[in-house]
């Protein structure tokens, strides 16, 4: 057994928490009060990979191996009365009383902290039931106060409670046109700079991307948090449904990291997803594998904006789901290599890792999203991505050289110190991706 | 009373925000300074009951403004509708925001705070302290046997060439004529690294007119200079193409 424990925090995190088991529970054949779809003698997925997500009861009820964790009462209490309340055994949601106010400081250290203790407590337990537990998926976002300050300090305790066991993250990067709060740019930074070292793996998503995507691909003309999250789950769940499905190329969490991270801080790949079409669209799409992996390397099809043509790639991760045979992947791959936009960074080995899950995608009911026979994720550790942080320093540096609102976390008894620790954490961050990107051989091509 | 999801904006924020119908006027604003970090008195609250309408009520008025008053109301008693828009609007004077909103990005590559090469260098969680302690890259003895071995190959290359030959140069857009005018290395261009042949192409297919950051190579007219690697060029009897003939194919 292989089990992962999902972690979501912060209203964002518990949202996409929310479409990600909607759909885990659809592909699995689970019923919202988690017993099995009538027709089915066993979840699908094979009994390998439906555990890693899934633990069942006595009495043939499945449960979700996931954790809800909000500072303020109110999105969880929309999960204990929606249609999922049956899923959830009520000790895996767990609510304060007090929001965090769009405050790193406050779900980091005063309001946070007295969570803690009892959210590490269910972890615990719910770990207990683990055969050969296989590491955390965090979900949350980096720019309100729970998710970034909770988010890291558990993070942080998880690295000292379960060593050396994976930690993933989903977050929620801060889009680069608009702040969702003014002080955005601070919970960013800071939160960046304390989970550096306890994540293995962070894949960022950009809300402004997958509005974006929603609009032009979906059609949807005024994309609201639903419609976003529920494209962000068809995404989480390709990613894991290698770990999910027994299948015949098969990835896991651990595989993930030795492959598209080279060196621990460079732990932030670029996801790209393909194809992402309405139903009214559907029968206009060709699909084939050739295209959604070719569309992988367009940027609408990115989480984070970003432009990969100016960056170099480290390692990739291409992650099929469905109607997918080795040679057409092969091909496309092959095709994709030749591209004159893929530069590979030559000082380092760097490799085309393929996944094949056999299942394919599962549209869900009220969303636009059309099925597809075929699905691919891609992962890609490249230096491009690096832009993403070079923005959200900018933003912080406008408002730290003025100490605009840092009165707001010093009054949550934080030191002004750890501003400048983290600031500086995320410059070399920055120098680090710029030092993957030199030591290329000279290209013969070059023209001035 | 259920909360319900409304837009935030302001004019450097945009959110989508879950409100509770019961909050007082007083702890709103509250909440909205630190979504929009525009303090209570300052904030005029426009209400967009529908989102792609310019159509609003202001709903609180800053030069109104009145503590006492705020926490007497309900924001029931405004009949926020879900997903409408709730714009604020900042009426200090002194507000400093504005400069918080992202100008143009070159502008501000340098106000930022720097790390030094210095201070990067002493880290040792670092990636640069990886490839020196592991040899990689340009820390990697036969890294730069390789690009000698370049750099090799293209100088006995351009040992061939000479200024004024006739020659071609065939990349993935077609192919290009014109004359050799300058043939060495570009101190500039990557310290002297590699030799580079500087070419005048008859169309103005080029990049500049015969010099790099203002050091001038050789004399053309704009667009009709480049510079390459000797591997790119071929010389021989290339006379100037007619753009006009429609046979050839390169052309298209």
């Amino acid at each position: 057994m292989r089990e992962v424990i999902s972690i979501n925090v912060g209203q964002a995190g518990c949202q996409i928490g929310n479409a990600c088991w909607e759909l885990y529970s659809q592909e699995h054949g689970i019923r919202p009060d988690g017993f099995l779809q009538e027709g089915l003698d066993r979840p699908k997925g094979g009994e390998e990979g439906f555990s890693t997500f899934f633990s069942e009861t006595g009495s043939g009820k499945y449960v979700p191996r996931a954790l809800y964790v909000d500072l303020e009462p109110n999105v969880i209490d929309e999960v204990r009365t929606g249609i999922y309340k049956d899923l959830f055994h009520p000790e895996q949601l767990i609510a304060g009383k007090e929001d965090a106010a769009n405050n790193y400081a406050r779900g980091h250290y005063t309001v946070g902290r007295e969570i803690l203790d009892d959210v590490l407590d269910r972890v615990r337990r719910m770990s207990d039931q683990c055969d050969g537990l296989q590491g955390f998926l965090f979900t949350h976002s980096l720019g309100g106060g729970t998710g970034s300050g909770l988010g890291s300090l558990l993070l942080e305790q998880l690295s000292i409670d379960y060593g050396k066991k994976s930690k993933l993250e989903f977050a929620v990067y801060p889009a680069p046109q608009v702040s969702t709060s003014v002080v955005e740019p601070y919970n960013t930074v800071l939160t960046t700079h304390t989970t550096l070292e306890h994540a293995d793996c962070t894949f960022m998503v950009d809300n402004e991307a997958i509005y974006d995507m929603c609009r032009r691909n979906l059609d949807i003309s005024r994309p609201n948090f639903d419609s976003l999250n529920s494209l962000i789950a068809q995404v989480v769940s390709s990613v894991t449904a290698s770990l999910r499905f027994d299948g015949s190329l098969n990835v896991d969490l651990n595989e993930f990291q030795t492959n598209l991270v080279p060196y621990p801080r460079i732990h932030f790949p670029l996801v790209s997803y393909a194809p992402v079409f309405s139903k009214a669209r559907a029968s206009h799409e060709a699909n084939s594998v050739a295209e959604i992996t070719a569309a992988c390397f367009e940027p609408g099809n990115q989480l984070v904006k970003c432009d990969p043509r100016t960056g170099k790639y480290m390692a990739t991760c291409l992650l099929y789901r469905g109607d997918v045979v080795t040679r057409d992947v092969q091909n496309a791959v092959a095709q994709a290599k030749a591209k004159k936009t893929v530069q590979l960074v030559d000082w380092c080995p760097t490799g085309f890792k393929i996944g094949i899950c056999y299942q394919p995608p599962t549209a869900i009911k009220g969303t636009e999203l059309a099925a597809a026979n075929r699905a691919v994720c891609m992962l890609s550790n490249t230096t491009a991505i690096a832009e993403a942080w070079r923005r959200i320093d900018r933003k912080f540096d406008l408002m730290y050289s003025k100490r605009a609102f840092v009165h707001w976390y010093v009054g949550e008894g934080m030191e002004e110190g750890e501003f400048t620790e983290a600031r500086e954490d995320l410059a070399a961050l920055e120098r680090d991706y710029i030092e993957v990107g030199t030591d290329s051989f000279p290209e013969e091509e070059e023209e001035y | 009373m259920t909360d319900i999801s409304v837009h935030v904006t302001s004019k450097i924020t945009s959110s989508e925000r879950r409100i509770s119908p019961q909050w007082d006027l007083h702890y709103f604003k509250s909440r909205l300074e630190l979504i929009t970090g525009i303090q209570p008195q300052f904030q005029t609250i426009q209400y967009f009951p529908v989102t792609h309408s310019n159509e609003y009520v202001v709903i609180s008025d800053a030069q109104q403004y009145d503590e006492n008053r705020d926490q007497s109301r309900r924001l029931v008693e405004f009949s926020i509708v879900p997903n409408s828009r709730l714009h604020i609007v900042d009426t200090n004077p002194d507000s400093q925001l504005d400069d918080f909103d992202m100008m143009d990005d070159e502008d501000q590559e340098q106000a930022g705070f720097q790390l030094s090469e210095e201070d990067y260098a002493k880290r040792t969680d670092s990636v640069l302290n990886w490839k020196q302690t592991n040899k990689l890259g340009r820390f990697d003895p036969s890294f730069n046997d390789v690009k000698k071995q370049q750099f090799e190959e293209n100088a006995q290359i351009a040992e061939n060439f000479k200024v004024g030959d006739r020659c071609r140069t065939i990349n993935i857009e077609g192919e290009r004529r014109g004359v050799i005018r300058y043939i060495g290395k570009i101190d500039i261009l990557d310290k002297g690294e590699n030799i580079w042949v500087g070419i005048e192409f008859d169309e103005p297919v080029g990049k500049n007119n015969g010099t790099i950051d203002g050091v001038r190579l050789f004399e053309c007219r704009q667009n009709h200079g480049s510079f390459v690697k000797p591997k790119q060029v071929e010389v021989g009897d290339f006379p100037e193409l007619d753009p006009f003939d429609s046979d050839d194919d390169d052309e298209l």
